[in-house]
């Protein structure tokens, strides 16, 4: 051959994907700890010490990026993307690393899983998270949902015993693999219509005209159901409840979080950014999916009286809220960003709490389990009360302003029954979550058990929801923020 | 016009051998005629000029993997899948008829968007190892790099999944026979 090819790495480039890179040497790290100790405190602390850096190395370096003027920069090899939307979930992630860390330590040892094994494997699954906010094409794209579910298919089941654990596992792992199918399906169709797969060049096709091509539009639906399957909205959730129920409660946590997040920046991205033009392509089936997504999860979580399955039904009806802000404008698409960010700091807060109920190997599983934990343990419950409110979209939490917005976007496009039946089903929202807090603070007959609480459990705990609280009283930071994140987008 | 006849039958055996990977009741004819399938479909890349593509297709496939395949299903000790009870049910024929119907609405598309238009002769040297090679490293470097990280999560999955205690394995064991 002739001349050699130059890599595509320009300076600065590593810099941009610095939280991936921080997450990939942590994980390393914890495979290193696993073989360097025998002793298995000794293993804990490292794997603690590694997890912190990691998580903290991830933020640092995502706040390092140069945003330069606000536009999107497409790096090495023009397949990731930088900008301040990737800075936004980067942020998001660490933080959730390191609040999975100091609050899923408990659940992680009473499911029986070695804390190291545990967190070596979900670091990768957030290395695919730090990966789905900045695909900036559909293989990209592809391998970072890969990436992050294939390590939950075996958390899901490695340690579990019971039947409904292996249930879940197996569910999870043949479902997430027929999802990932139709999401290469559709990806296989888009470029056998387009001979493309960068976002750049799919949505100048697909704004010139690509409405001709059937095999373009069979690929975005099939793409989009593929998507929905990842964040778990109808019809594609059937596998939500049984999943959440059955797998550990720190995995769990992490589904509910990260893995939805990862999904929605991914949807959000491919359907806001370059691609903005297919969106009207596929607004009915967006329509439809968000409007059944409301209904069902929100009905579904009434019937509930586990609270896993609960918490599980209500991700469900959260999906459908976050991709309604897909609907509308550029103001909608932040309102969606902006509402995916209080969902996961206000789900890690409750399934946080959740994982610290329970003693021994029982954790707490029904509403009435719940019965009287205010009048034990009066500061965790307030803490709880907090995320649920914040879930059922009550003031002054950040749920209440993150569904005015989405709610208002809706409006002022001209989704008027959409945000209708939105401000319905919020309603039965309303209703379950406070069954759950009447539980805590009005029924004294049971006595719910709590697992000993570190120092810096409670500091995270308060911090999760003191940011919930704050985003509630002043979103108007955050809010300015999500916008030029968005504009940076397209 | 041999290089159209030599496709069909390339077409035809690999459908004819994917209808009877799933259809077969004895493990091992499955996991052949899966070998069959993959051997076809390594035949009509091929012909799509995609030489690498198709051998790697024989070697990792068709290859490594379905002895491994082989190798498992022999030593589990499968015997005949039993006919599970109401094999022809109205569910299952009705999740046939939406597969049908998925099929029929695919080619239907396939001939809307792409039936007489002809995207021209590969560009000589597409396919080629020096190709590949050159996107691997410039344009696919990310994804080669992370499917690198796929396959280690992938590593550390399975050695987790087989290092289970005793009391565990002895748990899974239970679950699999039952």
């Amino acid at each position: 051959m002739g001349t050699p090819i130059p890599l595509p790495i320009m300076p600065g480039d590593l810099t941009a994907i610095g939280p991936l890179l921080a997450v990939v040497i942590a994980a390393a790290g914890f495979l290193a700890v696993d073989m360097a100790f025998t002793r298995e405190e000794l293993k804990n602390r490292w794997t603690f010490i590694i997890g912190i850096i990691g998580a903290a190395l991830a933020a640092v370096t995502a706040l390092m990026l140069d945003i330069g003027t606000g536009e999107s920069r497409l790096i090495l090899g023009e397949a990731l993307y930088a900008d301040l939307y990737t800075v936004f979930f980067d942020l998001l992630f660490a933080l959730l690393m390191g609040a999975s860390l100091v609050l899923s330590w408990t659940a992680v040892e009473r499911a029986r899983m070695k804390p190291v094994e545990f967190y070596s494997l979900a670091a990768f699954s957030f290395a695919g998270m730090f990966l789905t906010s900045r695909a900036a094409d559909l293989l990209s794209l592809f391998l970072a949902i890969e990436l992050l579910s294939m390590p939950l298919y075996v958390l899901a089941g490695f340690a579990t015993t019971s039947k409904t654990g292996r249930e879940a596992a197996l569910k999870y792992f043949v479902l997430g693999s027929v999802a990932s199918a139709i999401l290469l399906f559709g990806i296989a169709l888009m470029y056998g219509g387009t001979g493309s797969i960068d976002y750049v060049e799919l949505g100048a096709q697909v704004s010139s005209g690509g409405r001709d091509s059937p095999l373009v539009l069979a690929g975005l639906a099939l793409i989009l159901a593929g998507l929905a399957f990842k964040v778990g909205a109808v019809p594609f959730h059937m596998w939500t409840p049984d999943v959440y129920e059955g797998s550990p409660t720190a995995v769990t946590a992490l589904m509910a979080t990260g893995v939805k997040a990862a999904g929605l920046a991914a949807a959000i991205r491919f359907l806001a950014g370059p691609m903005a033009a297919a969106l009207s392509y596929v607004s009915v089936m967006l329509w439809w999916i968000v409007a059944l997504s409301m209904v069902v999860g929100n009905a579904g979580a009434m019937l509930q009286s586990n609270v896993k399955r609960l918490l599980a039904y209500s991700s469900i009806a959260h999906a459908g809220y976050i991709l309604m802000g897909l609907l509308g404008d550029s103001l909608g698409t932040a309102a969606a960003v902006y509402y995916t960010a209080v969902y996961v700091l206000s789900v890690a807060g409750a399934f946080g709490v959740v994982q610290y109920f329970g003693d021994g190997d029982r954790e707490l599983e029904t509403v009435d389990d719940f019965n009287g934990a205010a009048k034990r343990h009066p500061w965790i419950s307030l803490l709880f009360t907090i995320f649920l409110l914040s879930l059922a979209g009550i003031p002054p939490t950040g749920g209440f302003v993150a569904k005015f917005f989405v709610f208002g976007s809706a409006i002022q496009t001209g989704h008027i029954g959409l945000a209708l039946l939105g401000v319905l089903t919020s309603v039965i929202g309303i209703y379950y979550y406070l069954r759950l807090v009447i539980a805590m603070w009005m029924k004294d007959e049971g006595r719910p058990v709590l697992a000993e609480l570190s120092p810096t459990s409670w500091v995270v705990l308060g911090l999760l929801a003191a940011s919930v609280l704050a985003l509630g009283c002043m979103p108007g930071w955050l809010w300015l923020i999500v916008q030029s994140a968005v504009v940076s987008l397209v | 016009m041999l290089t159209t006849a030599i496709f069909y039958v390339l077409s035809f055996v690999c459908i004819l051998a994917a209808l009877m990977t799933v259809t077969l009741s004895n493990p091992v004819s499955c996991a052949l005629s899966l070998i069959l399938c993959l051997a076809c479909l390594a035949g009509l890349y091929a012909q799509l000029a995609a030489g690498y593509v198709a051998v790697l297709q024989i070697l990792i496939y068709a290859g490594a993997i379905m002895v491994l395949f082989l190798f498992v299903v022999m030593l589990l000790n499968l015997s005949d899948e039993e006919a599970a009870e109401g094999r022809y049910d109205v569910i299952r024929g009705l999740k046939g008829l939406i597969c049908f119907a998925f099929l029929v609405d695919l080619y239907v598309l396939v001939e809307v968007s792409l039936g007489g238009r002809i995207y021209g002769c590969p560009a000589p040297g597409l396919g080629s190892l020096e190709a590949i090679g050159e996107l691997l490293f410039t344009r696919y470097m990310v994804s080669f790099e992370v499917i690198s990280l796929l396959l280690t999560a992938a590593v550390v999955g399975v050695v987790l999944i087989t290092r289970k205690g005793p009391a565990s394995a002895l748990a899974a064991g239970r679950g699999g026979s039952s």
